[in-house]
């Protein structure tokens, strides 16, 4: 299995992602490297410690500049890009198209004209037709953005020209899709609700599905909302997710996994932001055993899922996503322990 | 407030508490120090944390050799505090713990009390009105095994005369008791009469005081009867702020609060054969957390005066870092973070 990881660069200087409460409450979090990571020296380690860990990519989360300034937490696939040992990974852009990074219909052909240089670059992630792969974080905001489904459909046939033009086979354009829920929050197996969703998500032209995490809301149980909830369950509603696109998506589908969710650093109120996130579930127990069985059943779908995998890919909720919990980078808290399984279980399912 | 912590022996050499789990589940508790401390030196290093830490005891987990032969080996850290260079940095008592294996039967209480001597002698001793404190684990296994509520007022009259014989005024002792809890497993108020009941029967059996070792919870009772076990740290504390009120408004004996510095006993379960032997567990525990917690009781100290033991506290612990209860500095998690939350407060809660 090539299991490749979210990249997000929230960490290139101190900005208001660094919460009151990650810097004293959750303090475990930190890289084994500092909080600071924005050198390309830095980025070498960090290439270096994910391949010998077996990550065969990073998916590194770009933003569009909506409002005309890029912004810096772009500078890390560049930063990427000038590591001497790039080559020892391949990557890829998640494309945040959320708020502040929202593509609207008459910015796309510009937006274009930045996803290419990453498209062609020899270290792009490519589907065995030589497809340079491309995720879009929301669907949802794709399709209302560019003006609803054929437009979608017109707007990545455009893509797929372009490319071609600089002498690219095509994109391979994946969209982050969830898995539908009922109303207490519980993963649904199957059923209508699937087939429905799937034929939205088809019906816009993707070459296929991931998920950039699949955490939950809220558990209402015996009358009460609840938050805190078993990373084992937190798990299985991703594997029921893999089930549910294999049996009723007709394009692939590339497996999520869930390094974790845990978003309290930022359920406050800090300096540069006056609107704390909602309260979410979080599953604090995660342990390595467990990621490590996680990482396996994903190889093990993958194998016995050809048919509706995208190849041997898989991704996993993130490298890097420290405030919002997600992260198997080597920590001061966990001392590499989480990457040392994620390394175990991919050399087992060699 | 003068805050001690439990100090549990099981890591002077490897033996069963290394489970499997603990090693490669949960390898971040591992002490600063690692995993065995069964030096002189060690417990001096520890001493310092613990003191530098705002820990004022250690109240030192001591087992009765219930089958004759030498004493546990878990039992050989109170020599070393005792041998330690910086043993005046803390003061110390024993928890007795009468549990399985370790049960004082009333044909060996003697034996046990002669052996309790040495330790309410020291210079050390933790005292209340010069008394020197001993604990017990269990006050329901202490009258079990010594037959009776009679028996036992007489067995712990009899300490308190051999301590008078050695020239100390008498001996301060303190059960373990705890909270009276909803069929949902929370602790509660609600049931007063239950609750009186209960400070009644802790009275009668001849005790000075009473704490708790700590207040896990059973599990998650849902309406539908099904169970669960992920339990926030803030519910964990709550019920163990809730139950300092119950030995306060209904109990008559003097309380030392019970503080909990975590549980989580995962490594020590084993799902895959004994899937029913489970409790409520709380990795949420963030050093914040802990400095509310520890910051309230020294309030809530401050509110009841007149019913607290002295000024004393005791957190549920210092090293039991199999069960989860830990304020000792790890190599991994919190790190020193949840000690130095643990000295904020204290400080804090004595300006």
């Amino acid at each position: 299995m090539r299991l490749g990881a979210y990249y997000w660069d929230g960490w290139y200087a101190k900005i208001p992602h660094w919460t009151d409460r990650l810097m004293n409450e959750f303090q475990d979090r930190e890289p084994t490297w500092g909080w600071l990571g924005d050198t390309v020296e830095n980025m070498e380690l960090q290439i270096d410690i994910a391949a010998d860990a077996g990550l065969s990519y990073f998916a590194y989360d770009w933003y569009y500049p909506e409002d005309g300034k890029i912004r810096k937490m772009n500078d890390a696939v560049d930063r990427f890009l000038k590591a001497k040992n790039r080559a020892r990974m391949n990557f890829c852009l998640l494309v945040a198209n959320h708020q502040g990074g929202l593509i609207y219909r008459q910015n796309w052909e510009h937006a274009c004209e930045l996803f290419l240089p990453y498209l062609k670059n020899e270290h792009a992630m490519k589907t065995k037709d030589g497809k340079p792969v491309l995720i879009f974080f929301s669907i949802g905001q794709l399709k209302d953005c560019l003006g609803g489904e054929e437009e979608t459909r017109m707007c990545l046939e455009y893509l797929r020209s372009e490319a071609k033009k600089v002498g690219l086979p095509g994109v391979c354009v994946l969209g982050c899709a969830g898995p539908p829920r009922d109303e207490i929050g519980d993963v649904i197996a199957d059923g209508e609700t699937w087939v429905n969703s799937c034929k939205a998500v088809e019906a816009l032209g993707l070459d296929g599905i991931t998920g950039y995490n699949y955490h939950r809301s809220a558990i209402k149980v015996d009358g009460k909302v609840e938050y805190i909830y078993p990373y084992e369950s937190l798990a299985r509603d991703h594997e029921i997710a893999w089930n549910g696109f294999a049996k009723h998506s007709k394009i692939p589908y590339m497996p999520l996994v869930i390094g974790g969710w845990d978003c309290r650093p930022w359920e406050t109120v800090w300096e540069g932001s006056t609107t704390p996130h909602a309260r979410s579930c979080y599953s604090p127990d995660i342990t390595p055993p467990q990621l490590y069985r996680h990482v396996k059943n994903a190889g093990e779908w993958s194998k016995s899922n050809q048919e509706h995998a995208l190849e041997d890919f898989a991704i996993v909720y993130a490298w890097n996503e420290n405030g919002e919990g997600g992260y198997i980078e080597p920590t001061n808290g966990d001392n590499g322990r989480k990457l040392a399984a994620v390394k175990q279980a991919l050399e087992e399912l060699k | 407030m003068k805050l001690g912590a439990y100090y549990y022996d099981g890591w002077y050499e490897f033996r069963g508490n290394w489970t499997p789990r603990l090693l490669n589940e949960f390898a971040e508790r591992e002490p600063s120090w690692g995993w065995l401390g069964n030096t002189v030196e060690n417990m001096e290093l520890q001493i310092d944390l613990a003191a530098d830490g705002g820990l004022g005891f250690f109240a030192f987990d001591w087992y009765y050799p219930e089958n004759g032969g030498e004493e546990r080996g878990n039992n050989k850290c109170i020599d070393r505090y005792l041998a330690s260079k910086n043993a005046n940095r803390l003061d110390f008592c024993l928890l007795v713990a009468n549990h399985q294996g370790a049960y004082i039967y009333r044909d060996k209480w003697e034996d046990a009390c002669a052996r309790f001597m040495r330790f309410l002698k020291s210079d050390h001793a933790l005292k209340v009105d010069g008394k020197p404190v001993i604990i017990f684990f269990s006050t329901n296994e202490l009258v079990r095994c010594l037959g009776s509520v009679e028996e036992t007022n007489n067995c712990l009259a009899y300490l308190r005369e051999e301590a008078k014989k050695e020239g100390l005024p008498g001996v301060f002792v303190i059960g373990c008791a705890g909270p009276q809890r909803t069929p949902d497993g929370a602790v509660s108020l609600v049931k007063e009469q239950v609750w009186k009941d209960w400070c009644n029967r802790l009275k009668d059996i001849g005790l000075d005081g009473v704490t708790g070792y700590n207040y896990h919870r059973g599990a998650i009772i849902r309406e539908d009867g099904t169970k669960d076990y992920l339990y926030p740290f803030e519910d964990l504390a709550h019920d163990h702020e809730v139950s300092w009120e119950g030995f306060i408004n209904f109990g008559t004996l003097p309380y030392m609060p019970c503080l909990t510095g975590g549980w989580d006993d995962r490594p020590n379960e084993k799902p895959d054969k004994n899937p029913e032997k489970r409790s409520c567990y709380s990795p949420d525990i963030t050093p914040p957390q802990l400095y509310h917690h520890v910051k309230a009781c020294g309030d809530f100290i401050k509110e009841n005066k007149q019913k607290i033991t002295e000024d004393y506290a005791i957190i549920y612990a210092w090293n039991e870092n199999g069960e989860g209860g830990f304020v000792c500095p790890t190599i991994g998690g919190h790190k020193d973070k949840l000690l130095s939350a643990c000295k904020r407060a204290v400080d804090d809660s004595n300006k």
